[in-house]
């Protein structure tokens, strides 16, 4: 991806994104309105951007008819909400969707029928997929995205809205069948990023504005680990050196630690001196999720 | 390219027929059940026969004679009543077409070579009570015409041969030849019920064309269907033509419905050649095609579904009336038929109608159809420049 950009009129959604993947996995996350899915829609074909290439296997993405057509053959994309016809088995809508993407019907039939029983879906193919639970349904878009083997697959936020077993088996499942792939992903799970990732993107205001390994990002944007103070309903967070910020939702105030030992001596002190005994204080270590508050400025429970 | 990229919606739109009930109405249970009822009302065939009730207050062998007469034509429904008192307030109840008074003297006054007379009582304005007065009246005559010849006959020994002439002539000044030509398969039960199958085929046509074209841009705009589509690798030339065999598959599929029930109502199909059927179907098809690109230019204007649905409806429904389509255009008033004569589907579907029931040849049906099948590939042709610009749009805005 090169130099990407994306205008509705005066807006600027997305502003020179440029970024390479190559047979590895990538998270893109970033606030609500940061530009994931505008850019991950730019990568998979189906915005075109205002300016800027997206290549793949040389050729552009948004380029000649006849070069839209070959490069999206190595794209599989799979949107947050994919519309399944709900009355159609699982499997009837893999079939239908492998036969947009230039499988024949019979081509598409077998692949679907892979697909399923590598995500363990088959006790359901045959179910209408309005029957499906939320899990089945992330699974059966993955299968949809891959039904035609592509080399690249886009999936804006694979996970989102499961709870952390299904988000576990559903990326057990992922890891088998994307070997030799590259995949793009968003997210704002940044245990998701963190655990399953190869590169991180962080994105803010339609800009990259980090990116690396999880380590190399914590490393560099939030080495110290943090102290949370949970404090009683009703009490007011003191700022104190190194103060980030304040979790009203669940009362947690949170502290960066240069020295654990002594900052969490030190917290533990002035709140007692100020007459407010802390429920819990806990010394985390440093995650994506303390790197993205940091950059963003924004908490991820706020950012989804 | 393998073809399925054109086939994709047919599959969706097959295994659709037997997941979905709502589909299989409209695409089976509902042609039939209205080609049903259609041949059940008007399938009957072209004999008409009247209600008319007779007061005989003459009871005489003559007035006997004009009664058995009109019972054994087969046109009337003969019921006779006692006294003529009530005549009017019978007719206004509807119970009859028309009411015979065949008065006191009607015979005495024929076979004393005297005028006689007859009253008609009819409920003006009513097309069924005034053909039923034309019917008596024009029977009436008829049988005072064959009793002047019979008088005339019986004189002819006692009057001279010029006077005779001219008295023949001032009865009868002209005279009337009839020559039987065999009947139009229309004109027959089988003939009625084959045109109404080809109706009922015209009526899903017209809908489900309409409703392919018109829901077309909305399916794709559809959020998380548009990113299945537009990350695929496929041409939006071939997105619109899938949508299209979606379209005609449904028809098609409908219409072997409809020709199945039609055989077994009782339509007859016999006398169309196989040439016939490929015109028919040619027909059927652009016409097809033409209601769909219709729908194809009214679709970027709807916004929702449920538009789209009103839309067609409120097109379709009328139009399936005033163009003739569901019923034949000789039962349309006057200043209405101008529509069917312009509408291009009608023009097309009359084409295939007239082949299939009054014998046309693919030349006739196809001149009669001509400017209705150029404007249905214009509005083809208009309708995918329409869909692959908001095809197009949809790539530039989310």
């Amino acid at each position: 991806m090169r130099d990407l950009s994306k205008r509705f009129g005066d807006i600027v959604v997305v502003d020179g994104v440029s970024f390479e993947a190559h047979m590895e996995i990538l998270a893109i996350m970033g606030p609500n309105g940061s530009g994931k899915t505008t850019t991950l829609s730019m990568v998979s074909g189906v915005l075109r951007p205002s300016s800027g290439r997206v290549m793949v296997k040389d050729m552009d993405l948004w380029g000649s008819k006849d070069e839209m057509v070959r490069a999206r053959r190595y794209v599989g994309y799979a949107p947050q909400n994919i519309l399944f016809r709900p009355w159609l088995s699982g499997l009837e809508n893999l079939v239908w969707i492998g036969m947009v993407r230039a499988l024949s019907y019979f081509d598409a039939r077998r692949r679907a029928r892979e697909l399923i029983e590598r995500l363990e879906l088959e006790d359901h193919m045959n179910k209408p997929v309005a029957k499906y639970s939320g899990g089945m349904i992330r699974r059966l878009s993955i299968a949809s995205a891959l039904i035609h083997d592509p080399e690249v697959l886009v999936l804006d936020e694979p996970s989102s809205g499961l709870d952390p077993k299904s988000l576990e088996s559903l990326w057990s499942l992922l890891l088998r069948l994307i070997s030799r792939k590259t995949l793009i992903y968003s997210t704002h799970n940044p245990y998701e990023a963190e655990r399953f990732s190869s590169r991180v993107l962080i994105m803010h205001n339609g800009r990259i504005v980090a990116s690396g390994t999880a380590e190399e990002l914590i490393k560099t944007h939030s080495p110290n680990p943090s102290i949370a103070v949970y404090l009683p309903k009703g009490a007011k967070p003191l700022v104190l050196k190194g103060y980030r910020g304040f979790d009203e939702k669940n009362s947690i105030a949170v502290y960066e630690a240069r020295d654990p030992h002594e900052d969490f001596e030190n917290i533990v002190a002035t709140y007692t001196r100020k007459g407010i005994v802390p429920i819990r204080v806990e010394v985390k270590r440093p995650g994506l999720g303390e790197v993205f508050i940091r950059i963003t400025g924004t908490p991820l429970e706020e950012a989804g | 390219m393998p073809a399925s990229q054109y086939l994709f919606e047919v599959y969706v739109h097959i295994r659709s027929i037997t997941r979905e009930k709502q589909i299989l109405f409209w695409t089976i249970i509902f042609p039939i059940t209205y080609l049903s009822l259609i041949t059940f009302i008007f399938g009957g065939g072209s004999e008409v026969s009247f209600n008319v009730a007779v007061v005989d207050m003459d009871n005489t062998e003559i007035s006997r004679a004009l009664i058995e007469a009109m019972k054994s034509s087969g046109v009337f429904r003969i019921n006779l009543l006692g006294d003529s008192s009530d005549v009017g307030s019978i007719m206004r109840e509807g119970r009859y077409d028309a009411t015979l008074i065949i008065p006191q003297g009607f015979g005495y006054n024929i076979s004393h070579a005297r005028q006689s007379m007859v009253s008609i009582v009819y409920i003006r304005g009513l097309t069924d009570s005034e053909s039923a007065k034309a019917a008596v009246e024009g029977f009436v005559r008829s049988f005072g015409s064959l009793l002047t010849e019979r008088l005339l006959n019986t004189a002819r020994p006692y009057i001279p041969e010029t006077v005779f002439e001219y008295v023949v002539f001032v009865v009868k000044p002209i005279n009337i030849s009839y020559s039987a030509v065999e009947a139009r398969p229309l004109l027959t039960p089988g003939g009625v019920k084959m045109y109404y199958v080809l109706s009922t085929v015209g009526v899903m046509i017209l809908y489900t064309g309409l409703f392919t074209g018109l829901g077309s841009i909305l399916e794709i705009r559809r959020e998380g269907v548009i990113g299945v589509i537009l990350s695929s690798p496929i041409e939006s030339h071939k997105l619109f033509i899938a949508n299209m065999l979606s379209g005609l598959v449904s028809i098609a599929i409908a219409s072997t419905s409809i020709i199945v029930v039609g055989l077994a109502l009782g339509a007859d199909m016999s006398l169309v050649p196989p040439a016939g059927w490929a015109s028919i179907a040619f027909l059927l098809l652009v016409g097809a095609i033409g209601v769909m690109g219709m729908g194809y230019l009214i679709a970027p204007f709807m916004r929702t579904n449920e538009a789209a649905n009103s839309i067609a409806n409120a097109i379709a429904f009328p139009t399936m009336f005033l163009g003739g389509i569901a019923i034949p255009k000789f039962l349309l008033p006057q200043e209405i038929r101008i529509f069917s004569e312009i509408y291009p589907l009608s023009r097309i579907l009359d084409s295939a109608r007239n082949i299939a029931v009054y014998g046309w040849d693919t030349r006739q049906a196809l001149e009669y159809s001509l400017p209705a099948i150029i404007v249905s590939i214009a509005a083809i042709i208009a309708g995918w420049t329409l869909y692959r610009r908001a095809l197009e749009y949809a790539v530039e805005r989310p």
